[in-house]
């Protein structure tokens, strides 16, 4: 697991973390298993960031959470992308594919 | 949006802590028993999993830290727990804290309460609709010195006709009336008022209506409007008043209305208003100045072009008429100006000492800091080391400073409410109703403001200093002793800049005391606490005829001097001071008439023994007696001034002196006599020439007539009212006294504002010299506490005590001697700026320079010998053990 792929870029994870609720509601151990399946087991999100950037996109007002349960009946904390969150993840994927090929071909360049 | 979702969900961070705290907790630890049911499911053992999983985890207070950062918070939360450990070093220190907070609190209190003063008085438009187009208009004649005189009504009217920049005008003329027919008789002031006059301020009655067009008509209907005061005062506050008739000198006037609480324009106690119904005749009289005139400026007009615009009718009027108005010119005046222009400058002066003041208190609280931030070295140091930035520990100590201030604040706004009562006697007569001094918003914002600033003010450079400690000196030494280098040249300046402002404000507060002091000598002569004034204006349509005024003058005058205490007894047009007007122009015999205005004398009226009794010293000639009289020969007694400025070197004794042109329609009176000067006019103006006549020898100059009683006793004048009072209502039951006080009592009320300023003043300086007498000090007692091994190595080599203490007092009398010298030329130049509030002694007067320098070098010597006198008490075995 390489390690730097958490602390990437802060933008990276708060992406990340949108994208994995923009299919449906989870809480935070369900985001974390998601961007690990998405990932296909490449990326996997440390709890120490994981919930630091969860309180700090909730404050952003791009997700919401409430309490609920989860699937083995127990009481859970869900996120929600809100509209403005969908649009946030809009953006930055847009952005991210253009950072994304930019930096493809700078290393395709030899 | 987003702030404010942002300030709510911090806000519930700190103030729902344990919630949110919960909150996290419960997430988390779900997360863990996911973590761990997920590890069983991959086959590890229930023991294993849960332990796998705590490690996968990391720190588990480093995520909870990280989570709160974000939820918490960061900022809002570190200012808590910067407040509550600042609190809590405050409570530690609480003799420190005590000190600063009651500097810091004299220091805002004083600042506060004159600002509260400077807000209501100088800052807030007069109480009117349009305030900013409001003018008064006077009349002026400068080349004899006449400023801000009353209107003659034909100017008036020409101004009101022919100017292009106001909207309106309207003239107002004093009037005063006795009420009688409905409980004691009273004396009241009054205007007659054109009808436009409330309109123009944009005031109506609280109660009835204003008066009407017919009202305000030459045999219009007899109407009054009363004032508040009188209404409550008088009336009960009784709304069946309206409709009422009321006597006013003697005649049946109807009430219309009456004013709300709080309005008033110019004096405060004008009592009513009526009508003033100008008849043609009225409005064409020149050379007789008896109307104020109220104007509205036109909007976007400025004072300049009306002042321009009337200017030119005016310049144009005096051609027109050269014998009656030579040299006339009008001025205009803003209605703030007219109301709060004579007390800008001693507001201002006291805003300039309050604020050396507080920069005094603020240069204590910073040395009480930087002496205690190099105790602090340490605790700082291992701060540092421990990880906390600069930022940090600077925003820690600010924050503490500041925590200190507002506490001084809060004192501070305690202090000022408790003062008002004092500070508002500096609120002139003319916004005395409409004023009120309280904690305003204005205020309390302003004590808040300068609370944070003085935080920072105070703060920063210890801040600062004590954050700059290098850790490696800073935790090697023993702690007391770092930062004595540039710290202790810091302290000494701050030291200095003390005694340099605080002697600055002695010598302000010196050169008051003595103007005041030198006012009140000039009265020294009049004996003042031995003299009764009463006032009683006889009514014009009772008491018009001659022989009916004298026969009252006489009896009141024979029995008041049989009552038992009276020495003798005078009337008078008025005594001095209170009466700032009645000047005539006059002609003396022989002395060519020129082309400028004919010489203006200050015109008075009185009784045989009036001048003996008032105490006005013989110079020449003789006093006027009972001989003088309408069958005799006509004569006068005149001033000094008169005799010197007029009379071209001779001797007056024997000049003869006539109003009007000389034409032989006044006749030609002789001076008899030459009496001593006295500042009639003011305490601080100019003497004018001033004349007496004896009243039984004037016909006309009714305005002139003799109203003011004096009344010489042996003992306390005021336990002569009743029996004078009984006397006049022997003679006249229907007769109302005004004005009763003794003549010291007069003086001080002249002095009034003066006077109040100055004990402020007074005592800003001598809060500033205790100030600065606690911050010497506080300075050399740290310096002696850091200095107590080097003290005891000198005592263990044979040093005698006394050396030691020169060394201490070296040390602190050169910081004083150095502040004195900065104050002294800071004072040299800045008491130039209230050279025209002063009276009788130069700005730079040297022995008010000296006598100040003197006493701050005493107190200042002492608050060096108390710590120095310590310091040759140590113990060198003691000191030395400490090393």
């Amino acid at each position: 697991m390489p390690k730097q792929d958490a602390k990437l870029l802060q933008g990276t994870l708060d992406m990340l973390i949108l994208k994995a609720l923009s299919l449906s509601p989870l809480h935070g151990f369900g985001v974390g298993q998601r961007i690990v399946q998405m990932s296909a087991d490449a990326l996997r999100v440390e709890e120490g960031s994981l919930y630091p950037a969860l309180y700090r996109i909730e404050q952003q007002g791009w997700i919401n959470s409430e309490w609920g349960t989860s699937e083995n009946n127990q009481r859970a904390k869900f996120y929600k992308l809100t509209r403005a969150g969908r649009k946030q993840l809009q953006i930055e994927e847009a952005n991210w594919e253009r950072l994304a090929a930019a930096v493809f071909k700078v290393m395709q360049t030899t | 949006m987003y702030w404010l979702r942002l300030a709510r969900a911090r806000l519930r961070g700190m103030l729902r802590k344990s919630r949110v705290e919960r909150e996290m907790d419960e997430e988390l630890r779900f997360h863990l028993r996911m973590r761990a049911a997920e590890n069983m499911r991959r086959g590890m053992p229930p023991s294993e999993a849960e332990q796998a999983a705590l490690n996968s985890f990391g720190s588990w207070t480093r995520v909870k830290e990280a989570c709160r950062d974000v939820k918490g918070g960061g900022m809002l939360e570190t200012l808590a727990q910067d407040v509550i450990f600042g609190l809590r070093m405050l409570r530690k220190h609480p003799s420190f804290t005590l000190v600063a907070v009651l500097s810091l609190g004299l220091g805002i209190g004083a600042n506060t309460a004159i600002f509260s003063l400077v807000n209501a008085v100088l800052l807030k438009p007069p109480p009117f609709r349009d305030a900013e187009r409001l003018v008064m208009v006077w009349e002026g004649v400068p080349a004899t010195g006449i400023s801000g005189d009353q209107v003659q009504p034909a100017t008036y009217a020409d101004w009101k006709a022919q100017n292009h920049v106001f909207e309106d005008m309207a003239a107002l003329r004093w009037q005063t009336f006795n009420i009688t027919g409905d409980g004691e008789p009273e004396k009241v002031q009054s205007y007659g008022v054109t009808r436009n006059f409330f309109p123009l301020l944009g005031a109506q009655p609280a109660l009835g209506r204003n008066f009407l067009p017919e009202e305000d008509a030459p045999g219009g209907a007899k109407v009054v409007l009363l004032s508040h005061g009188l209404w409550q005062r008088r009336y009960g506050g009784e709304s069946s008043i309206i409709g009422r008739d009321i006597l006013l000198n003697g005649e049946k006037h109807t009430v219309v209305g009456v004013m709300p609480a709080g309005f008033q324009f110019l004096q405060s106690y004008i009592g009513l208003w009526t009508p003033a119904a100008f008849t043609p005749e009225e409005l064409a009289v020149r050379n007789s100045n008896t109307l104020l005139v109220l104007a509205l400026l036109k909007p976007g007009v400025t004072h300049e072009q009306a002042q321009a615009d009337v200017g030119a009718i005016t310049e144009r009027l005096a051609r027109e008429y050269p014998d009656d108005l030579a040299g006339l010119q009008a001025e205009v005046l803003p209605i703030g100006e007219q109301l709060s222009g004579p007390v800008r400058r001693p507001l201002l002066l006291l805003l300039a000492a309050v604020a050396f003041v507080l920069l005094i208190a603020c240069a204590n609280v910073a040395n009480l800091l930087l002496a205690r931030a190099a105790s602090r070295q340490k605790e700082i140091a291992l701060r540092s080391a421990l990880g906390a930035r600069r930022l940090r520990i600077v925003r820690q100590l600010l924050t503490e400073s500041i925590l200190l201030s507002l506490l001084g604040g809060a004192c501070g706004l305690l202090f000022a409410a408790w003062s008002f009562e004092f500070v508002k006697k500096l609120i002139p007569d003319s916004l005395a109703l409409s004023t009120s001094l309280r904690l305003s918003l204005p205020v309390l914002g302003y004590a808040t403001l300068i609370s944070l600033v003085t935080g920072l003010a105070f703060g920063l450079a210890p801040a600062l200093q004590a954050s700059r400690a290098d850790l490696n000196e800073a935790l090697k030494q023993g702690g007391g002793r770092a930062g004595s280098g540039a710290g202790g040249r810091l302290r000494g300046a701050l030291v200095v800049t003390e005694v340099a402002l605080s002697l600055v404000l002695l010598v302000g507060a010196g050169l008051l005391v003595q103007t005041l002091a030198h006012m009140r000598g000039q009265y020294a002569g009049l004996k003042p606490e031995q003299l009764l004034t009463v006032r009683t204006v006889l009514p014009e349509n009772k008491y018009r005829p001659l022989p009916k005024r004298a026969q009252f003058y006489a009896e009141v005058l024979t029995r008041v001097e049989r009552l038992p205490g009276v020495v003798s007894a005078g009337y008078t047009t008025s005594v001095p001071l209170q009466w700032q007007g009645g000047a005539n122009g006059i002609m003396i015999e022989g002395v060519p008439e020129t082309d400028g205005p004919a010489p203006n004398v200050i015109h008075r009226q009185v009784s045989a023994h009036y001048l003996e009794t008032i105490g006005l010293a013989l110079r020449e000639g003789r006093y006027l007696d009972e001989h003088d009289n309408a069958q005799s020969q006509l004569v006068l007694v005149v001033n000094e001034t008169f005799a010197r400025q007029l009379c071209q070197g001779g001797s007056a004794i024997g000049k003869r002196i006539s109003f009007g042109t000389g034409d032989g329609t006044d006749p030609w009176r002789t001076i008899v006599g030459v009496v001593a000067d006295v500042r009639d006019m003011g305490m601080s103006a100019p003497v004018k020439a001033e004349m007496y006549l004896p009243y039984g020898q004037v016909e006309g100059f009714h305005g002139f007539k003799p109203r003011d009683l004096v009344v010489r006793t042996t003992g306390d004048p005021l336990s002569l009212v009743p029996g004078v009072r009984g006397e006049v209502h022997a003679v006249d039951p229907d007769q109302p006294l005004s004005n009763i006080a003794t003549m010291a009592q007069q003086l001080s009320e002249e002095a009034g504002a003066r006077g109040t300023g100055m004990v402020l003043l007074a005592s800003f300086a001598g809060l500033a010299l205790l100030l600065a007498a606690v911050g010497i000090y506080g300075v050399l007692a740290y310096f002696v506490t850091q200095r107590i091994p080097e003290i005891g190595v000198r005592l263990a080599l044979g040093a005698r005590p006394r050396d030691i203490l020169t060394l201490v007092l070296k040390k602190g009398m050169g910081l004083v001697l150095g502040g004195v010298a900065v104050g002294l030329v800071a004072s040299w130049v800045l008491t130039r700026l209230m050279s025209n509030m002063l009276f009788g002694v130069s700005p730079t007067d040297p022995l008010t320079f000296l006598g100040v320098s003197a006493l701050l070098a005493a107190v200042a010597f002492f608050a060096c010998y108390v710590p120095a006198r310590r310091a040759t008490k140590v113990d060198p075995l003691s000191a030395l053990r400490c090393e």
